[in-house]
C-alpha cells in the first residue's frame, strides 16, 4: 500500500530509492520525518538520544501513551502506522562530530533538526564541508508571521528554513508551538522532496 | 575595498573572511557565514583561508535554538 498514491512511476522510485537523514526527532524532525513518509520515502535513519515527555506533546508527533519511551522508538512506531513497509534505522543515541559521519554515511540529504543551537551548528561544521545537501532550521519561536519562515537555498549544498531571528527559550519564551514549528518541519520535508525530484525549493 | 555585506556596500581593508569579522567586531559564534556561493560555519578553520576581494557579497545568518 502506498502511503502517496498521486506519485508517477518516476516520483515513486525515486522517493521510494532514497535514504533521509533525520538528525533529531523532537518538533522538527518527528514532524518533518512523518511528512516525508507521507509524501511517499520509505528510507530514513533516525537519530535522537531524548525520550518523550508530556511537555513535547504539543508540538512533536507523539502521543499521550507514548510518554518516557525513547524518541526514535515511538516515531519509528508512529511513522510504520502510516506506511508498515518502511525501512528505518534508528539510532537512541547523541549525535557527535566523531561519530555523525558513520550515521549518515548512505544518507545524501540530511535534515538538521536539533533544538540547540551548539548542536545545529556541530551538524553544519561537521556536514557542511562535504557533498550531502542539508536541511538545516533556524527561527521558528512563537505565534503568526508564517511568512516570515522562509526556505532558502545558499551555498552549494545547503538550504536553510526559518524566519532567522525568532529562537526558542523554554523558561521565558519565545516557546516552541506546534503550528509555527510544524510550518518549519513541513517546509524542511518539502525542501527535501524538492531536492529529490530535482525541483525547485 | 568595497565588499557588498549583508546587502549594503561597505569598505573594508581585511585579507580574509576571518579579519572582515574582526574589523566588524562580530564575534563569529553560532552563524553561518555565506561569501558569494560559499556558506562556512562560524566556528570553520577555513574563515582565515577565505580571501576576499573587491565585489564579493558576505551575508551572515544566525543560527538559533528551537526544533
Amino acid at each position: 500500500m502506498a502511503a502517496n498514491p498521486y506519485l508517477n512511476a518516476g516520483e515513486k522510485e525515486i522517493l521510494e530509492n532514497a535514504r533521509i537523514g533525520i538528525a533529531g526527532a523532537g518538533g522538527l524532525g518527528s514532524n518533518c520525518a512523518m511528512h516525508l513518509v507521507r509524501a511517499g520515502v520509505r528510507r530514513l535513519v533516525i537519530v535522537d538520544f531524548d525520550v518523550v515527555a508530556a511537555g513535547n506533546l504539543n508540538r512533536q508527533f507523539f502521543f499521550a501513551d507514548q510518554v518516557g519511551r525513547p524518541k526514535v522508538e515511538a516515531l519509528r512506531e508512529n511513522l510504520l502506522r502510516i506506511e508498515p513497509d518502511l525501512e528505518l534505522e534508528i539510532h537512541n543515541i547523541r549525535l557527535t562530530p566523531d561519530n555523525i559521519h558513520g550515521i549518515f554515511a548512505r544518507c545524501p540529504i540530511v535534515a538538521e533538526a536539533f533544538d540547540r543551537a551548539d548542536a545545529k551548528q556541530m551538524l553544519l561544521s561537521s556536514l557542511l564541508p562535504g557533498d550531502k545537501q542539508i536541511v538545516s532550521v533556524s527561527g521558528l519561536g512563537g505565534w503568526g508571521k508564517s511568512n516570515d519562515i522562509r526556505a532558502r537555498r545558499l551555498g552549494r549544498n545547503l538550504v536553510l528554513v526559518g524566519d532567522g531571528r525568532t529562537g526558542t527559550d523554554p523558561v521565558n519564551g519565545p516557546f516552541p508551538i506546534s503550528p509555527r514549528v510544524g510550518i518549519a518541519a513541513s517546509m524542511q520535508a518539502n525542501s527535501i522532496a524538492a531536492l529529490l525530484l530535482g525541483l525547485e525549493i | 575595498m568595497k565588499i557588498i555585506y549583508q546587502g549594503g556596500a561597505t569598505e573594508t581593508s581585511a585579507p580574509d573572511l576571518a579579519g572582515f569579522l574582526r574589523e566588524k567586531g562580530i564575534e563569529a559564534r553560532l552563524f553561518l557565514i555565506e561569501v558569494n556561493d560559499r556558506v562556512l560555519s562560524s566556528d570553520s578553520t577555513a574563515l582565515n583561508e577565505v580571501e576576499l576581494q573587491e565585489g564579493d557579497q558576505v551575508n551572515l545568518y544566525q543560527i538559533v535554538p528551537g526544533g
